[in-house]
């Protein structure tokens, strides 16, 4: 709300001496219609404005969250991948078959631990 | 007439009234059109218009991976893999010449066939299937025109054969066949989910889209098994040798905590390899014998009649009767394997001499009267019927007791119950239940007779077998294995007591071998006629087992040695033994087991 002053002379008391002849009013003003119309209208363009960067932002986010969701997919995948290849390395018969195990001597047991 | 009639259409003020008449018509078809395609059609052309900007989307993790322990530890023992299947669209090949310069030799296929699969008249044509990672990425690198990958999930075996039958394998459509891989199919394989996303023109999922679940995924569970691979290893390396050795046609073995239920080892042979399943030419090798083969155990039967006589009282370790070495029953005659000749036995010489004729007169005693049991030397029992109170006990400890007949539940594909005749079923019934005293004319699996062992050493207890030792879902365990009771007071503790000793002192007069000094270890032999599949018996083809247990005071585990037709020398069961002797040797060797207090 805007105010305004205004400036009037009071013809019926001008010959009183001593007296003011000028008085100040305030009076309420505001926007025309047209004017608040626009304002209407441009907080609406901010607003949608502001909705299609959010949009925009958080489409933009999507897709990297489908990415990092490849990312994590290929990782998993690469982990099975080194699992299998761990777990046949370290397979029973992988380990009886290998060079270190084949140049073991033979124990017999000579005796038994009784108690 | 005619004149007043046109008058009254082309009057002005009549015109527009027609007209208000026209525009309701028009409206009122506008109305009823918009109401069809906007109410009856709404489903159709709200799927219409969904499809054009949603996809289905199925979100799936590959099956749950199978683990054996190891210890406190597990290892992995089946896990998944990628193959790709190499896929040719011929249609729209240009240069055929130039695919099968590149492709030929890195799929190592002859460059003829290869180009008529190149220019077949079709749209899809398979150039290979189970290509690896390494194969795949060197075709993708070619980017051939027409020439595809398609993607799938393989089972691979990284401890190659080793409990094959147990796990079972998964079949080219994902179900799970035989084994575990049969028997828990829904947890491994889980569900694939339905979500319906918003997408753009790439099919890359909007965050603001809406998303339309209408499956949820339920994830596969990884399943570890309570298997010991040590353990494994020793059961399947003895039994190898044992059927090589000694010309077995096929064995099975097994080991069983007495005390949970929880099998250890379990192992067939022959045996095949799961990740070429496809190749095998005699599918019989996938079913595991000790579950899905009911046989005629033999003489292995004898502890368990003992348990029964023992608990009802009927019988003890110190009960003898006359053994004039055979019997006869139903105008049949039933004898000794070997002839001892007429002398008082005891019911020790029963499980060590393996006598039939004993094992006759201890079914008997099931049915006696208490004043025929005040009798010093039993002979109105010894000489008189097997009655209908005495087949009935014994059935009633065959089924309800040691359960067999009934499948025990055991994660495995493809159980076999077994057959148990009734007490007063077909003709000849006192024969069938003289003969099933010494573990003929009855059928059981050998897991449904370690668990009977199980019980008549443990104290009497009857625990489910199990091979699940947990279940766990992306990380979280969701099962842990729990002793399942099935049956308390089995036998008495007493009569268990009594059983295991008759047992060990079996073990000691038959086989030193197996015998170790500060541990409980008995066993009983076993070897049954083959039938013939025509209710008769083979002649000269025998199948031997071997059940045991080892332990300190108590039994802590039950073995189990099955071979079928040995040619051996001697008994069948002789090659049984030795197996079971070998495994229990190297599992006292190799694993902490308490021994006795004293």
């Amino acid at each position: 709300m805007t105010y305004g002053k205004q400036i009037s002379t009071n013809k019926t008391s001008a010959y009183q001496r001593n007296h003011n002849v000028v008085t100040v009013g305030v009076m309420k003003t505001g926007l025309g219609p047209v004017s608040n119309l626009i304002a209407v209208l441009l907080i609406i363009c901010l607003l949608g404005l502001l909705y299609l960067t959010q949009v925009t932002k958080t489409n933009t986010l999507g897709y990297t969250i489908n990415n990092l969701t490849t990312q994590q997919q290929q990782l998993k995948e690469q982990y099975a991948s080194l699992q299998v290849q761990a777990s046949r390395q370290q397979g029973l018969d992988k380990i009886q078959n290998s060079s270190v195990a084949t140049a073991m001597p033979t124990v017999i047991p000579t005796a038994t631990v009784t108690n | 007439m005619k004149q007043s009639r046109t008058n009254f259409i082309f009057d002005s003020s009549n015109r527009i009234i027609w007209l208000k008449l026209i525009l309701i018509l028009a409206g009122f078809i506008l109305t009823s059109r918009l109401f069809y395609l906007q109410i009856i059609k709404h489903d159709y052309y709200q799927q219409s218009a969904s499809s054009e900007h949603s996809r289905l989307f199925n979100p799936s993790s590959p099956r749950g991976i199978i683990y054996l322990s190891d210890g406190s530890g597990t290892v992995p023992a089946v896990l998944n893999v990628i193959k790709y299947t190499v896929i040719a669209d011929p249609a729209i090949i240009k240069n055929a010449d130039d695919a099968v310069s590149k492709l030929s030799p890195i799929l190592n296929m002859n460059p003829d066939s290869l180009k008529k699969l190149l220019i077949s008249k079709t749209q899809y044509s398979v150039l290979a299937k189970k290509v690896d990672q390494v194969t795949a990425d060197k075709i993708k690198s070619l980017n051939l025109v027409g020439i595809t990958l398609q993607e799938k999930n393989e089972r691979t075996y990284p401890q190659g054969q080793l409990a094959s039958q147990v796990l079972g394998f998964v079949n080219d459509d994902g179900q799970g066949q035989y084994g575990v891989e049969q028997a828990l199919n829904k947890d491994l394989a889980g569900q694939a989910g339905e979500v319906y996303k918003v997408t753009d023109v790439n099919g890359v999922p909007l965050v603001l889209g809406n998303t339309v679940v209408k499956q949820k995924e339920i994830t596969p569970k990884d399943v570890t098994l309570t298997l010991d691979i040590a353990m494994q290893n020793i059961v399947e390396r003895a039994l190898r040798e044992g059927v090589q050795q000694d010309g077995a046609t096929q064995g099975s073995a097994l080991i069983m905590d007495a005390n949970t239920g929880a099998i250890k080892a379990m192992a067939d042979f022959p045996t095949y390899d799961p990740s070429n399943f496809a190749t095998v030419s005699d599918p019989s090798v996938f079913s595991n014998l000790a579950v899905s083969n009911a046989w005629e155990p033999g003489s292995v039967m004898k502890p368990l009649l003992m348990g029964a006589a023992f608990t009802l009282g009927t019988a003890s370790p110190s009960t003898t009767y006359k053994d004039t070495n055979s019997v006869t029953i139903d105008g049949f005659s039933i004898s000794n394997s070997i002839n001892w000749g007429p002398q008082m036995m005891s019911l020790q010489d029963v499980i060590s001499k393996s006598l039939n004729v004993g094992a006759v007169f201890v079914l008997k005693t099931l049915g006696a009267t208490p004043q025929q049991l005040q009798q010093a030397d039993y002979s109105s029992i010894n000489d008189g019927p097997i009655t209908d109170k005495a087949r009935q006990n014994f059935y009633d400890y065959l089924t309800n007791h040691y359960q067999f007949g009934n499948p025990t539940n055991i994660e495995q594909g493809g159980e076999s119950s077994g057959f148990v005749n009734k007490p007063n079923a077909g003709e000849a019934v006192d024969l069938r239940y003289a003969n099933m005293s010494f573990g003929q004319g009855i059928t059981v699996t050998p897991i449904q007779l370690a668990a009977a062992y199980a019980a008549l050493t443990n104290g009497g207890t009857y625990y489910m077998p199990s091979l699940v030792q947990s279940e766990s879902s992306d990380g979280n365990v969701v099962y842990n294995f729990k002793p399942q009771i099935v049956k308390s007071n089995v036998v008495s503790a007493n009569a268990s007591q009594e059983v295991r000793a008759l047992m060990i002192n079996s073990l000691n007069a038959n086989n030193r071998s197996a015998t170790r000094a500060g541990y409980s270890i008995g066993a009983k032999s076993g070897t049954a006629q083959q039938a013939d599949g025509k209710g008769g018996y083979k002649t000269n083809a025998y199948n031997g087992a071997y059940v045991g247990f080892i332990g300190g005071d108590n039994a802590k585990y039950i073995i189990l040695v099955r071979l079928d037709g040995p040619q051996t020398s001697g008994f069948a069961s002789a090659a049984a033994a030795k197996v079971w002797t070998t495994i229990s040797n190297q599992i006292l060797d190799d694993f902490p087991i308490q021994p006795k207090s004293s």
